[in-house]
C-alpha cells in the first residue's frame, strides 16, 4: 500500500497512522497519552522520538479522540479476546512444564555455581551450539537426579 | 534459536526486564544461554522498515521478534505477513499484551517476565514453532 502523508511527521502504509521516522505507531502510544500516567521524559527515553514527533502525536489524538477511542477500544478488546483464545488447556500443560522447566533450571544453576566443573564450558561458543550443549547438560543433570536408574542405563 | 529481536515500540524495556528476570531469580541461566538481543537499528535496518521485512529477517536468522500488536492489518504488516508466510518451523512473535501496564503494574510485570522467560526457553527447546503469535502473559491477569 502506497503511504497516505498525513503531515510533516505522520502518515498511514496500513499499520494505523504512524510516525514517519520509525515504525512507530499513534495506537501503541495512545494507552499511554491517555490512560495510564506517562510522563513526556519517561516517553522520550522509552522511544526514539523527537519531542515534535511527540508532539504532533498529542495534537493528531486531540483531533481525532473520538474515533481513537473506539478504535482503541477495539483493539485492546482484541487483544483479550486472543489471549483467552491461546489460553487453552494444552497451552496450560505446556506453560506449567516450562515453568517447571525454569524452576529446576534456578536449582541447576544453584549447583554449577556451587560446582562449576560440574557444566561444559560453552564459552566462546556459537549460539546455536551453546544453547544445544546447554541443554543437553540440563538434561543429563535432570534424568540423574529424578530418574537415576533411566540415565544409568541411558 | 539465536537471539531477541526487540522492535521499536518495546526496544526501551529491555532494561527493565532484566530487572524483572533479576527479582525472578532468573536472570543466571538467561544470561548463561546468552542470546543475543538486537534491536532494529542494530540490524541496520532504517527505522521505519518494515513488519515484513522484520518477520523474513527473523525467520532467516533464527531471532524470535518482540512487539505490540495494537495496529491494523494493512499489507505489509505482521499480522499479513504471517498469515501469507507462516510455515510449520517458524519462530514465533512474542507480543507484550500491555506494555503501559507492564511499565507500571509490578504484580503484572513480573507475571509477563515469568512467561517471557518460559517462552524463550520453550522456544530455546525447540517448542512453539509455527505458532504465530504468542501474547506475554500467556492468560488473562485479573
Amino acid at each position: 500500500m502506497e503511504a497516505v502523508i498525513l503531515n510533516e511527521w505522520l502518515y498511514d502504509r496500513g499499520r494505523g497512522v504512524e510516525l514517519r521516522s520509525c515504525r512507530l505507531t499513534v495506537n501503541e502510544l495512545y494507552p499511554q497519552l491517555t490512560t495510564w500516567p506517562t510522563t513526556d521524559d519517561e516517553l522520550l527515553a522509552l522511544y526514539p522520538i523527537t519531542p515534535a514527533e511527540l508532539d504532533a502525536v498529542k495534537r493528531y489524538i486531540a483531533d481525532n479522540a473520538e474515533a481513537l477511542a473506539v478504535k482503541n477500544a477495539e483493539i485492546d478488546a482484541r487483544i483479550e479476546r486472543r489471549i483467552a483464545e491461546q489460553d487453552t488447556p494444552a497451552f496450560r500443560a505446556q506453560m506449567a512444564a516450562g515453568q517447571e522447566r525454569v524452576r529446576l533450571m534456578k536449582v541447576w544453576m544453584g549447583e554449577w555455581k556451587q560446582d562449576p566443573s560440574l557444566f561444559p564450558n560453552i564459552e566462546g561458543e556459537p549460539p546455536r551450539e551453546r544453547h544445544a550443549r546447554l541443554f543437553r547438560a540440563f538434561e543429563a543433570w535432570r534424568m540423574r537426579r529424578h530418574s537415576p536408574a533411566i540415565a544409568e542405563v541411558g | 534459536m539465536n537471539g531477541l529481536l526487540f522492535d521499536i515500540n518495546i526496544q526501551g524495556l529491555h532494561a527493565h526486564f532484566i530487572h524483572l528476570l533479576t527479582a525472578l531469580d532468573l536472570l543466571d541461566f538467561w544470561e548463561a544461554a546468552n542470546l543475543r538481543v538486537l534491536s532494529v537499528a542494530g540490524l541496520g535496518y532504517p527505522r521505519d522498515v518494515r513488519d515484513r521485512v522484520l518477520w523474513n529477517r527473523c525467520q532467516a536468522d533464527g531471532l524470535v521478534f518482540i512487539t505490540e500488536n495494537r495496529n491494523d492489518d494493512g499489507p505489509d504488516s505482521l499480522e499479513r505477513t504471517m498469515a501469507d508466510s507462516l510455515a510449520p518451523d517458524s519462530l514465533p512473535v512474542l507480543t507484550l499484551a500491555n506494555v503501559s501496564r507492564f511499565r507500571t503494574d509490578r504484580r503484572y510485570a513480573l507475571i509477563v517476565a515469568d512467561a517471557y522467560l518460559t517462552t524463550v526457553t520453550d522456544t530455546l527447546a525447540g517448542l512453539n514453532r509455527g505458532v504465530g503469535r504468542l501474547y506475554l502473559p500467556s492468560r488473562p491477569v485479573v
